[in-house]
């Protein structure tokens, strides 16, 4: 009998927390259970975005637990990839050779090359987004569900083309 | 916040590039590398590459790993130390200059909690231009340039 493990998914929000419990047998299903459950907050649109390798990167960052970066560092915020995954589903944004990784901060972040290879970035974190623009300089935070983050779509959008 | 001695410009120090800050297919990683108030660099002064190689995959690879099999540092990059000051000295696109700057300071790991000793240990700081006794971290457009100018190499 293999021992059994309780994963908990908790989403930060000001919503009253989502947290759903995954009783899995032993260690090979577990980390399945984690990837499949990881995969179910991702909407098609990001998925697009990031394409099968991106979200395969994803689902392996959420199997890092707390101190993978030593003793101050944390699992991936789920947060940040609702934010992730909801911006993508919002703009429809679907650029060329996209990469993701995961910040210090636990936070997603993707990035791709513009048609001129300077770099376009966004980092997700649990109230919006940092933005970077390489070719124009413009870097800044825009909060979640703000005017500014629909102004964000439109000028990342700009950007998506390689 | 680092309170070392600065290092001379002449030095040269390397950073790792870690997964998963770092994608190997894509051979690209993410200025977020550079972005914190205090960034780790090892000094090629101190150590020889081999050796603080050899610290990277014992703190990283080895002591982490769940399966052994990780390679959790995939890339190693080299700069100067003047070089790297200097990318806070540049104008921005926007001509202004970036509001950081940076100073890169000696900081040995000796006896630290899960941290293999390391004499060549130090670190990139970034302070607020106009106070620059405060700690800020470090924009992302000048860690774009940082993560350009370190020359990564595979490991």
């Amino acid at each position: 009998m293999f021992p059994s493990t309780v994963v908990h998914f908790e989403i930060e929000s000001a919503q009253p927390s989502l947290i759903a419990d995954v009783v899995v047998v032993r260690d090979t299903p577990h980390l399945s259970m984690v990837k499949s459950g990881l995969t179910t907050l991702i909407s098609r649109s990001a998925k697009a975005a990031v394409g099968p390798p991106g979200v395969e990167r994803l689902q392996n960052f959420a199997q890092l637990k707390s101190g993978w970066d030593g003793a101050a560092s944390n699992p991936i915020s789920l947060k940040s990839i609702e934010v992730f995954s909801n911006f993508f589903a919002d703009t429809g944004l679907c650029p060329d050779r996209a990469g993701v990784f995961m910040s210090a901060e636990r936070n997603v972040v993707v990035n791709w090359p513009d048609a001129g290879g300077q770099l376009v970035e966004l980092e997700f974190h649990s109230s919006g987004v940092d933005y970077f623009v390489e070719r124009s300089g413009e870097e800044d935070t825009v909060l979640a569900n703000s005017a500014a983050f629909r102004n964000l779509s439109t000028l990342i959008a700009e950007h998506a083309e390689s | 916040m680092a309170e070392g001695d600065a290092i001379a410009e002449s030095e040269v120090v390397v950073r790792a590039a870690m997964y998963p800050s770092w994608d190997v297919s894509l051979r690209r990683g993410t200025p977020s590398l550079f972005t914190s108030t205090e960034v780790s660099v090892s000094r090629l002064s101190i150590l020889d590459m081999s050796k603080i190689v050899a610290i990277f995959k014992t703190d990283f690879d080895e002591r982490l790993s769940t399966d052994g099999q990780s390679r959790r540092v995939q890339a190693v990059g080299r700069a100067r130390v003047g070089d790297i000051v200097q990318q806070a000295e540049t104008l921005t696109n926007k001509d202004f200059l970036p509001n950081v700057v940076l100073t890169v300071v000696e900081d040995p790991i000796c006896n630290e909690p899960l941290a293999t000793d390391n004499p060549a240990h130090a670190l990139i700081c970034g302070w607020e231009r106009q106070r620059p006794v405060q700690p800020r971290s470090i924009p992302r457009s000048v860690a774009k340039r940082l993560l350009d100018l370190f020359g990564w190499e595979s490991l």
